[in-house]
């Protein structure tokens, strides 16, 4: 997860309770060249299997950022600051420990919005990496693909100061556009649950949804999470990582 | 002769081009196109709406506010001044300094209104033209005596020294007091002239004729006793109104400037302050012999984490001044860089590698006769705090020859100590834990409080000594030895780990351990403090109205621009006159101060219309005040706010109990004007115990929550807002540490006037010179990329408080470019008067805006009539208090202010009192002490009118009759046969109140519909009737909207039988009787506290929060008792009812008939 600046989107983490639904994973490599700001990178892990997470691209604030790893239940498994710099040509791998079995996790970039958009993506070097939240956003012009889940097959769906488009195998479902530059305009989408959906979002920097969504950049790495991840409480762990060394 | 007179005479009039004497133009520079104002075109700004005799003169401001730079260059300023139908002045003058100013006298014009009519001109054709209004009264402020002595009160005494003790600080005076410095002089208490320097702090206004407003006072005091808190002892007076001869001291200091330097001679101490290669100073000679000689390893320097040394003495060219000079004090001031050795200086990065590290503003303050200097170092970091760190930070003093130390602690003997090769060291690691201990050696020596003084002592007995003022207040500190050199480590450099510390504690976290602890300073703050907010609040939001939000300000919080201000004497002497070295030191720590008997301060008008100190008058209101603002401070206290980063700023947020301080903004630089706060009580009532507040508060504020410096190639930006930094701009409350967060040069979260007044009070030219920064960036760096977000004036809390802000610099400095700076908030103060610090009582009583002033008076009546709206932006969630208290002291009708005091209802004082007394249980919000006891003051002094200049408010116990039919009953007693006259003054909201009076047989004798009247105040008579004895009046009227004052008769005895009772405002009452059986005093319940004295002695028998139904239960002392109930209500029990009088004498005993007495028919 990735802390949104508002409280609102902070808000939207905790109430993400969407079903996790089997679907089947591509393994590629960590660290491509996709960037979004979002709330979360939620991942599959495979049993017995070490895997990584993989900063590269920039973070540029003085301050760095924070990372750290935590399961359904809110323990953290990793945590670690991110130091300002330039991680294009110098990938920080950060190892996680294999666990016996296959679990969700959460990997959290604590940072501002630009330090959390500098980190390429995808993150891990898992096969199913989803990002997962209410609202997000993201300067170039990749496509989306989500899976919306039930119970209820609405979503409202929303873009700031630009329009966002839904599209169904290149078709154009709908779009939704903002009244006046500062307003949002959400337009209701009726999905049907499990199907895939793209999103095109060229034409906005900031956009939403109305219930959490689980979106990747390869339609063979979305997955439906543990629910539970999305309410765990992290933030009662006590932390154990210190800064970063500059 | 008169020639040579006249000729210059005439030479200043010269600049008379406009048609009237009186008026005086000229042009000056201003290059106004940098605006941050989305008006533009011409500007006409008077300086007041409203002038008054006492003011001398006035001026009016011309300018333009232009898209582009120089585009005045060709317009000329016509301006005119009409007094009815007549031109009286008028002129015209090149813009082409981009303004003009007009001043003028007050004597040679009439009173009336006056119309001022501005235009520019280019060519033939006029661009702009303007009228404004202003009044020439002669009413308002009474005029000041010409002529009068001053008391003058050493709050705390002066400690035993053998040469005397420098006191500097400030004294207020009324318009028309003082003029002229030649008229005023020093007297002891047998009137003997003291030998004393004066300086000119401030004026009453921008003329060449205007009077003093605070005058800076220097002189040597030798050991005196403490004012406080008998206040009665006043051994010094100042007089003023006539010439008399200067008193030089014995040993009058001397400068000579040189272009090596200033050479120094107190008359016993003789010393080079350099110009170059600034070592603090060199060449000392005491009583003529060499005492040191520094060279270039002398004085202030810091060691990076890389291991580089930087020094001040390295600077080829610091800036020297001499700043303030007199007979008795002199103080040089050096700025400049910290210099690597072995390089130039010449480049210059904020990261590593550099030549030139960190900045340094260093004043050394010489006094005549004595041994002994004071240096007032401040460090500024100017380095990206991410990236640099500190193993070393230090001011060094080079002495061959030293084999022993002392070591001054605090309540303890010292510590002496023979130094050998590898030097000793005594370090404050935590602020009740030191240590010495020689190097590579384990502690020799552990102890609580360093008194912050080192004496080393050479091998020819001469003692060279530092004492550092709140030296455990601001650990970690070192005070080392060696045998060539004594140094203060303002960072240590045998700084140590607390593993045994849980840094992120509940109780704990809050104490920003990263920046007090360790081998090097390192001002990152860390990242397990965000997550430990986040645990704290239950919630990972780092929204900014969060705490996570503000903890994340602290994760992008860079500490460039943060100073450290270290204030410390350096003493010369002999190993013979230890004990006096060890006086001088004390007296040095115990920082003695001076200032004008409170009622002076008060009555000259400087702080505006605010009343001294006056627990005789208002007991309650005045310890309600000493309760919060000193529980707020014990508080501190309590959960160990110490540290060099931490001491001691105030909070803004809530303390939890228990030693835990809400995470949301966790600490605040002056965002409800808190800085101000001591300073005003301190003036209003000579409390050490305030100075002792405002001294650190205010070195916290300057030092690290106003940006000292900036680079503009620094890429830093805060988190929230993104700011970077901009010099003498103020930091919000959004970032966790001081200096983190947002920031403002003109806005709510900004407290400039109490730095203002901090000066004025203690002379402190550190202070002064934050200021000084501050407005350089308002008028002279407007083109700065940083400004737009800085000045922050959209209308309500803003913009008034940044009216307020530029209102005192003008009054500090009479820039006229601040004029027109500030017409654009004046008008944004129309539209909404948010109360917020200063804004609303500068502009009433130095503009004197009569719209701004008619609204807050039409707000306050309308809120008085029960219309609970917020008029105009007036009331708003944070004071009221503010609001009535101003309106009170502008309503010239009377009777309004006991509504004044009734809205401001002292429950809410009393609360914020007892919640920030108790460590244990949850306060309110720390900014409500800022809110509500900024403006009592201004309260008192309307409710002076209202009791009486001395009289104590007491109002009529109200009984619950609208739930129990009971009416509230007061009982007279009548000896003789006259006219009964009941005085009704007060505030009636009831629609349906009534008044009965009782004659002793029975009779009605009186009865009446009382209407609603808020500004109530009559009489009724009911005539001589041939009754004696008891007469029963009995008034019907609502506790929570109703307030009547007592007396309510002219008998002498008066009394008010309760049962459950309820006040609009807290009153004390006597209490002649137990009311329970066993001759003991008891209460049921009620709301707020109550507390219980002995008439007698005084002493204290009970004191209770009463909340909801707490009993409270104490033994009647014969005398009686004094109640005070600071509530809504109390209920004493229903078994026998409490009789109540507002004093001994008017006190009885009625009978149990009369008391129960029932007339036929009289209940409504």
């Amino acid at each position: 997860m990735i802390l949104p600046t508002t409280s609102r989107l902070s808000r939207a983490l905790l109430l993400g309770l969407l079903v996790a639904a089997p679907c089947v994973g591509v393994a590629t490599e960590a660290g491509g060249g996709h960037q979004l700001y979002f709330s979360g990178a939620f991942v599959r892990t495979v049993p017995g299997e070490e895997w990584s997470i993989r900063i590269t691209g920039r973070v540029p604030s003085l301050s760095g950022c924070y990372l750290l790893v935590h399961d359904a239940k809110g323990n953290v498994r990793h945590e670690q600051a991110i130091a300002q710099g330039d991680y294009e040509d110098n990938p920080l791998e950060i190892r996680i420990p294999k666990s016996e079995r296959a679990e969700d996790l959460r990997c959290v970039i604590i940072g501002q919005q630009e330090d959390v958009m500098g980190v390429n993506l995808p993150l891990t070097t898992l096969a199913y990496e989803v990002y997962g939240g209410k609202h997000f956003g993201k300067r170039s012009a990749d496509i989306l693909y989500f899976r919306p889940e039930g119970p209820n097959a609405e979503l409202a769906i929303w873009g700031s100061a630009g329009s966002v488009k839904v599209l169904k195998e290149g078709r154009l479902l709908l779009e939704a556009k903002p009244e006046t530059a500062k307003r949002k305009s959400p337009v209701a989408f009726h999905f049907t649950p499990g199907e895939l959906y793209q999103l095109d979002t060229s034409h906005t920097f900031y956009f939403g949804m109305s219930h959490v969504a689980y979106l990747a950049f390869e339609p063979g790495r979305l997955f439906q999470p543990d629910p539970a991840l999305a309410s765990a409480p992290w933030w009662q762990s006590p932390p154990h990582a210190a800064n970063a060394e500059p | 002769m008169i020639l040579c007179i006249l000729i210059p005479a005439l030479l200043f009039l010269a600049p008379l081009a406009c048609s009237g004497e009186t008026f005086r133009q000229y042009p000056f520079p201003w290059d106004a196109h940098e605006q941050v104002e989305t008006r533009r075109g011409g500007v006409l700004s008077i300086e007041r709406e409203i002038f008054e005799r006492g003011d001398r003169s006035g001026c009016f401001a011309i300018g333009y506010l232009s898209e582009g730079p120089r585009e005045t260059n060709d317009l000329e300023a016509h301006w005119q001044v009409r007094f009815g139908a007549k031109t009286i002045a008028s002129g015209k003058e090149t813009m082409e300094q981009g303004m003009v100013v007009v001043d003028f006298s007050l004597q040679g014009l009439a009173e009336g209104g006056y119309e001022v009519k501005a235009s520019l001109v280019r060519g033939a054709e006029t661009i702009w033209e303007e009228k404004k209004n202003f009044i020439l009264r002669a009413d308002g402020e009474p005029p000041s005596a010409q002529k009068g002595r001053i008391p003058l009160v050493l709050p705390a005494g002066v400690p035993p020294t053998s040469e005397g003790y420098p006191l500097t600080f400030g004294v207020p005076f009324p318009k028309g007091g003082l003029a002229d410095l030649s008229k005023i002089r020093l007297v002891d208490a047998r009137g003997e002239p003291v030998a004393a320097q004066f300086t000119v702090r401030g004026y009453w206004g921008s003329g060449v004729n205007a009077d003093i407003r605070w005058l800076g006072v220097d002189f040597q005091s030798p050991e005196a006793g403490a004012w406080w808190p008998q206040r009665q002892e006043t051994p010094y007076f100042l007089e003023y109104g006539e010439a008399h001869p200067s008193v030089l001291p014995a040993g009058r200091l001397q400068i000579r400037q040189e272009k090596e330097g200033v050479y120094v001679d107190t008359g016993r101490l003789r010393f080079k302050v350099p110009s170059r290669r600034f070592n603090l100073f060199d060449e000392v000679f005491l009583d003529g012999r060499k005492v040191l000689a520094q060279g270039g390893e002398g004085g202030a320097y810091l060691i990076d984490h890389e291991g580089a040394t930087y020094r001040a003495a390295n600077d080829v060219e610091p800036l020297l001044t001499v700043e303030e000079e007199g007979p008795l004090r002199v103080v040089i001031r050096v700025e400049g860089w910290y210099v690597k050795d072995g390089t130039s200086g010449e480049t210059q990065s904020f990261r590593l590698p550099t030549d030139r590290l960190c900045k340094f503003v260093t004043r050394v303050e010489a006094y005549a006769g004595l041994s002994w200097v004071r240096v007032l170092h401040q460090w500024i970091n100017t380095s990206d705090s991410f990236k640099v760190r500190f193993q070393d930070v230090g001011v060094s003093l080079v002495h061959a020859g030293i084999h022993e130390v002392e070591f001054g602690v605090e309540g303890a003997p010292p510590i002496k100590c023979l130094v050998e090769e590898g030097g000793v060291c005594l370090l404050q690691h935590r602020h009740h834990q030191f240590e010495v201990h020689t190097h590579g050696e384990r502690p020799v020596i552990e102890g609580e409080k360093s008194d912050g003084s080192v004496m080393a002592i050479d091998q020819m007995g001469q003692t060279v000594t530092i004492s550092h003022r709140e030296t455990w207040q601001r650990f970690p500190k070192e005070l080392e030895v060696l045998p060539d050199r004594l140094t203060l480590h303002v960072w240590p450099v045998h700084g140590r780990d607390h593993p045994e510390i849980d840094s992120y504690a509940r109780d704990r976290y809050h104490q920003h351990w990263f920046s007090h602890q360790g081998r090097v300073l390192n001002l990152t703050f860390p990242w397990q403090s965000l997550l430990t907010v986040f645990r704290f609040a239950d919630s990972p939001s780092i929204d900014i109205y969060k705490p996570g939000g503000t903890a994340m300000g602290g994760i992008h919080a860079s500490a460039m621009g943060t100073a450290i201000t270290s204030d410390f004497m350096v003493h010369f002497g002999e190993k013979t006159e230890a004990e006096a070295t060890r006086k001088a030191v004390a007296a040095f720590q115990a920082r003695p101060t001076a200032l004008a008997e409170p009622s002076w301060t008060a009555a000259s008008g400087a702080l505006g219309p605010i009343h001294p100190y006056d627990p005789e008058s208002f007991s309650l209101y005045e310890q309600a005040a000493q309760d919060a603002i000193f529980g707020m401070w014990k508080l501190q206290d309590y959960t160990e706010e110490y540290g060099m980063y931490l001491y001691r700023g105030w909070h803004h947020g809530i303390y939890e109990g228990e030693g835990h301080w809400s995470p949301y903004r966790l600490y605040s630089a002056g965002h409800h004007y808190e800085p101000y706060l001591p300073w005003l009580y301190f003036a209003r009532s000579g409390d050490p115990g305030y100075a002792g507040i405002g001294q650190p508060t205010i070195r916290h504020v300057t030092d690290l929550g106003i940006i000292r410096y900036n680079d503009p190639a620094y890429e830093h930006r805060e988190y929230f807002s993104q700011q970077g930094r901009l010099p003498g701009s103020t930091r919000h409350s959004n970032g966790f540490v001081l200096w983190g967060g947002d920031h403002a040069a003109l806005g709510h979260p900004t407290c400039y006037g109490g730095i203002m007044l901090a000066y004025y009070l203690t002379g402190d030219l550190s202070l002064k010179e934050v200021v000084n920064q501050w407005k350089h960036t308002l008028l002279e760096d407007r083109g700065n990329p940083e400004i737009p977000k800085a000045i922050r004036n959209r209308p309500g809390r803003d913009n008034n408080n940044g009216l307020g802000e530029l209102i005192d610099l003008y009054q500090l400095t009479y820039d006229p470019r601040l004029l027109l700076l500030m017409e654009p908030w004046v008008e944004r103060m129309k539209e909404n008067l948010y109360t917020w610090g200063r804004g609303v009582p500068n502009t009433l009583f130095f503009r004197r805006t009569p719209e701004i002033r008619n609204r807050l008076v039409e707000a306050a009546r309308e809120r008085q009539h029960g219309r609970d709206i917020s008029l105009h932006g007036a009331f708003n969630f944070h004071s009221p208090e503010a609001v009535f208290s101003l309106a009170g002291g502008l309503d010239t009708t009377g009777g309004f202010d006991a509504a004044a005091l009734a809205e401001c209802d002292i429950a809410r004082y009393l609360r914020d009192a007892a919640t920030f007394s108790d460590p244990m249980t949850k306060s309110r919000p720390a900014h409500s002490i800022a809110d509500r006891y900024l403006y009592l003051p201004y309260l008192l002094k309307s409710g002076t009118r209202l009791a009486g200049e001395g009289g104590a408010l007491q109002v009529l116990p109200l009984g619950t009759w609208s739930k129990e039919g009971r009416p509230s009953r007061v009982i007279v007693e009548e000896e003789e046969d006259g006219d009964l006259v009941l005085t009704l003054k007060g505030r009636l909201r009831s629609q349906e109140a009534r008044v009965e009076v009782v004659r002793p047989d029975g009779i009605l004798a009186h009865h009446e519909n009382l209407a609603p009247e808020p500004n109530l105040n009559r009489s009724i008579r009911i005539p001589k009737d041939g009754q004696t004895g008891a007469y029963i009046i009995d008034l019907w009227l609502r506790g929570d909207s109703d307030l009547l004052l007592l007396p309510l008769t002219n008998l002498p005895k008066e009394v008010y039988p309760v049962t459950r009772w309820s006040q609009a405002v807290p009153s004390t009452y006597y209490v002649g009787a137990p009311n329970a059986s066993g001759g003991r005093l008891e209460f049921a319940g009620g709301s707020g506290a109550l507390s219980l004295h002995a008439e007698t002695d005084g002493r204290l028998l009970g004191k209770h929060p009463l909340h909801g139904e707490a009993p409270l239960s104490v033994p009647f002392p014969s005398g009686g008792v004094r109640l005070t109930a600071g509530g809504r209500w109390v209920f004493s029990g229903d078994a026998r009812p409490l009789i109540l009088s507002c004093s001994p004498a008017a006190f009885f005993m009625p009978d149990e008939q009369v008391l129960t007495f029932r007339p036929k028919g009289a209940t409504p």
